[in-house]
This record gives structure tokens, sequence and C-alpha cells, in this order.
């Protein structure tokens, strides 16, 4: 049998089976006082999600009827809750995969960069992973130029995922300019 | 002043509506690949602004303001050799139809209801057209703040989405989406999020529907994922076997993926099918099959009143004829024109008199009949 101190208003919420003794009994599971033997306590509750999306107000309640989110800070706020509706909508899928606008704005800057010498960007500038990420990027926008059968553009692409992967010998702009519009059909 | 227009402060007028009625909408130019049975092909971007409250929770201060960036940043970017923008809450009703019959816009932005049942006609919302072709749109203020929807005549799903990207891009430089890494671009509602992408091809299926397989090949979309939807989109029914099949996954698939599986696996799979039964009902059925072209032409050619779904039931089952070789005095291009022009806003706007219901059915046979007064085949 467990011994517990309580005070004299807690022992008689106790008592009376007053509502209070949730809460008591959270509070007690919070400094580690609560054990398995210990009833009548209730068990301790899970850690309290949150039911409203403080930025916008929206409840998780109306999320569910509505089947619509109020802003973007929804999808971090309901994130657990939400993962297994997304599971269930997308065939499984529950990380997003394909292009992203953060790249291209990291595309920008380096093609930027590299057409002005004088201000070209260190790599000590760059956000971790961005090289990974513009491959990953460019490896889309290549699959879907060569569907659509743009091989201009699909030979510029490949330039560039090649200098990226080491496997190309000029810059980025030299390999754009170089782009041999004679040679695009047979590779793309 | 009523509206936007092509210029920014040029209104969105008489001779832009007229301009655009004289016109094919670029997803019944019945050209481009399989284009026997896939009338278009269109991909459509869902995005939201960063930082800005979404739609369902914007109050109407926020989504002025939406629209007003998303205009600017429309009009500032090099989409297109002439822009057309639509303020389409001081546009009427009309019009606002028009554009939901040239595909657009949708139905839900043109009344103006908020995801949701509320709002209405007055709320602030807005369309950009690249003309003169109309093969892109940029709905704002609909349930995301921007939907970018690119279009294409035949299996063009490819050159489509490159388009629509290439707005993307545009539009994020000058815009900011709301993202993160692991939902991608972040809409409103959770089954757009991701790639927010939805790759659709509208198909025009008779010999399915008349030989019944059309269920089976129903079952098997939606059994793939995939939606199933009729003429106009979502609710909508397939007015004259025509349907418009799109993915509904958007996580966890790359835009890439979800574009190849459409484009090279699904489509292609349902062109066939359509072929094949069109060969059994001129093979195997080619004496009944004639019956239904022909009484179709006939009613066409006859009738003095026709409603939309008259119309479309008839030109559905003649331009079969026509591809069957059954037909030979109709213009295939002609019955496309017709699947626009018989529509109630295009009536309105190009047709005098009043504008009700009998008064447009009347126009509406009239129209049909002058177009296809040719000699009767066969």
């Amino acid at each position: 049998m467990q011994e517990t101190h309580l005070c004299e208003k807690c022992a008689e919420d106790l008592q009376s089976g007053n509502p209070k003794s949730a809460t008591l009994g959270e509070w007690l599971a919070g400094l580690g006082m609560m054990t398995a033997d210990a009833e009548p306590f209730p068990a301790p509750a899970r850690p309290k999600r949150a039911d409203t999306c403080p930025s916008c107000g929206l409840r998780f309640l109306d999320l569910k009827k509505s089947g619509l989110v109020g802003c973007q800070s929804c999808y971090e706020i309901f994130e657990s809750r939400l993962s297994p509706l997304l599971k269930r909508a997308h065939d499984g899928g529950d990380h997003h995969v394909g292009k992203s606008p953060s790249l291209r704005t990291t595309r920008e800057t380096v093609i930027i960069s590299e057409a002005d010498d004088d201000e070209a960007i260190h790599d000590d500038d760059r956000q971790p992973g961005t090289v990974a990420d513009r491959i990953e990027a460019l490896t889309h926008e290549l699959a879907i130029a060569i569907e659509a059968e743009n091989y201009e553009k699909a030979a510029m692409i490949r330039d560039e995922l090649a200098d990226l992967t080491g496997d190309g010998q000029g810059g980025l702009g030299g390999s754009v300019g170089g782009a041999d519009p004679g040679s695009e059909g047979s590779g793309a | 002043m009523n509206s936007g227009g092509d210029q920014p402060g040029t209104p969105w007028d008489a001779t832009h509506i007229t301009e655009m009625c004289a016109r094919r909408a670029e997803w019944l130019r019945g050209e481009g690949h399989s284009a026997d049975v896939v009338m278009s092909s269109r991909v459509r971007l869902a995005r939201n602004l960063d930082g800005m409250m979404f739609m369902p929770k914007a109050d109407r201060a926020q989504r002025e303001r939406v629209l007003e960036r998303c205009r600017a940043a429309i009009l500032e970017s090099d989409l297109a050799p002439r822009m057309l923008w639509v303020d389409l809450h001081e546009t009427g009703k009309a019009e606002r139809l028009l554009l939901v019959e040239r595909q657009l816009i949708s139905r839900s932005l043109a009344r103006g209801k908020q995801p949701g049942g509320a709002g209405s006609k007055d709320e602030p919302r807005g369309v950009a057209v690249g003309l003169p072709d109309e093969q892109f749109s940029i709905m704002v203020n609909e349930e995301d703040h921007v939907r970018i929807q690119a279009m294409r005549s035949g299996l063009c799903l490819a050159e489509a989405a490159e388009h629509a990207s290439a707005i993307d891009d545009q539009l994020d430089r000058r815009l900011g989406y709301a993202f993160n890494d692991r939902f991608g671009y972040l809409t409103a509602c959770p089954t757009n999020l991701g790639t927010g992408a939805r790759f659709s091809v509208m198909l025009h299926l008779p010999a399915l529907k008349l030989t019944s397989e059309i269920d089976k090949v129903k079952h098997a979309a939606e059994d793939m994922g995939l939606a199933v939807r009729g003429f106009y989109g979502e609710g909508s029914e397939a007015f004259g076997d025509f349907y418009q099949i799109s993915n509904q996954v958007t996580l966890g698939r790359s835009e890439s993926d979800l574009l190849a599986t459409m484009q090279r696996e699904i489509v292609p799979k349902v062109v066939e099918y359509e072929r094949r039964a069109r060969d059994v009902m001129l093979n195997s059925r080619r004496r009944s099959t004639e019956d239904k072209v022909f009484r179709g032409l006939g009613l066409l050619r006859a009738a003095r009143l026709l409603s939309v779904e008259e119309a479309m039931n008839g030109l559905s089952i003649v331009r079969l004829g026509v591809q069957l070789g059954l037909v030979h005095d109709v213009d295939l291009e002609a019955i496309t024109r017709l699947i626009l022009r018989i529509q109630n806003a295009h009536l309105d706007v190009t047709s005098p008199g009043p504008k009700n219901p009998a008064a447009r059915s009347g126009a509406r046979a009239d129209l049909v009949r002058r177009t296809l007064s040719a000699t009767p085949g066969e």
C-alpha cells in the first residue's frame, strides 16, 4: 500500500470524490509520486494537447467539422492529431516530397553570385544541406522538362546537375550559355 | 470602375467579353495527343501567402490585402503577352458565369462563397487570365489565397505542369508562400497539402458509357486514389459523357511522380479502354451505334428548343459518330466550339433577346441547328 501525504484540503477533495482530484492526480504524477497501485487516484493524464490554435483561434473541433485549417500555425499546433488523418487522405504519405520555395531562392542566389564574381557567396554563407536540396529540386525539374519534351531546358538543368555532382567541367554560367541545341535531342 | 483589365486600370468590358467568346478556349482546341479521347489537361497549384491568415479565418480587411498583394504581383510579372485581371466582387453574375464556363474560375469563386458556406458575391476576390490563348488563369481568394491553373488541349499534362510551375516561381519571388519542411505547401484544406498540385484530364468516354463499362473504369480509378468528376469539376454532372479524372494524393509524392503516373500509366489505360469500346461499337454493334448517332444528330438538326443537357448529350454522340467515321458532314471543330457556345452565359452574351430559360432553349436550338445545318450524312 502506497502512503501519500496530503494537505487537509486535498484530502477532503479526495474523500468527497471532488473532480479536482483529477488535477491532483496529474500534479502527483508530475512530481513522480504516482505509482501503479496508487488507486483511487486517476491515471495520469497524457500531456495536454492544444485544442485551439493560438494564432487564429481555430479549435481542432472546428477543423474536424469543416475540414479546413485557419492559418499556417494550425499545422504545427495540431500536427500530431492531423498525422493519422493525413495518412488516410494521402495513401500513407505524411511528409512532403517535391518542389520547395526555399530551394529556388537558394538557386537564384547562387546564379546571381556566379554572375557577379566580385560578390560570390562563399560556402560558409549557405544554408546547411543546400547542395543536396538543390540536386533534389533540379532532379524534379529535369523529370518534368523531359516529360514535356523541353530538351533545351532539360539540357540546362542536366548541366547544372553535373556541376553540382562534380561531373561537369565548367561553371554554371558557362554550362547554360554553352548548351548546344543540336545535341539536346539525343541525350534527353 | 467596375473591374480590372488586361492593363492595370483598364476595365474588363464588353470588348473583352466579345473577344473572348469569339475564341476557342485552349482546353477545347480539340488538338494534341490522344485528342480523340482526352479533351484537355490541367494542372492546378494551391498556394497561400506566408504569414497571412488563411481564407477560413481571414477577415475582410485581410482578404483585401491578400487580393491587393496578389494583383500587384501578378500584373508586375511577365506571365503572358496580355494579362486580363477581373475583380470578381465588382463583376456581374453573367460575366462571372462566363468565366466558369470557360473553366477559368471555379463555381465557388464565382459565387464568392467562402469555405464553410459564409461569404457572398461581395467577397474581395479576383482572377487573372493569360491572353490571348487562355492557357492559364490565377484565382485569388478562392479556398486558398492563390490557385494557379495551366491548361492544354489533349493529353499534355507535362507542358501544363511546366507552365504552372514557371508561373508559380515568378509569384513566389514576389509573394512568398506558406511552406514547411514536413507538410510542404500549406493549404487551407489538408487534402491539398504537400505539392498542392492537382493533375487532371477531361476525358470524353461515350463508348464506355454506352457499353456500360464506365462504372468499372470509375471504380478502378477510385481504387487507384483518383477522383472522378463531371464536366465542371467537383459536384458537377458528367454532361455529355465528359469526365474529369485527377489525383487526390498530394502529400508524400513529388510532382514529377504524380505527373508520370497520370500521363504515362493511368490516362493511356483509360484511353485504350475507350478506344477498344469504340471498336466494339463499330464492329459488333454497328447498326445500333449508327441508330444512336443519327438519332442524336437528327435531334440537334431538328429541335426548336434544347436544354444544355440535351445539347451536350447530342453533341457527345455526334462527336463519337464523327470519330468513328459514321458522320461525314459535320466538322469536329464545330462540335467542339458548340460545347462552349451552348452554355447559358455564352448564349446570353452572344444572342440578342430576353435572358430566361425558355428564350435560351430557343436560342440554343437555333444556334445548334444553324451550325449543323449541312446535308444529313449517310
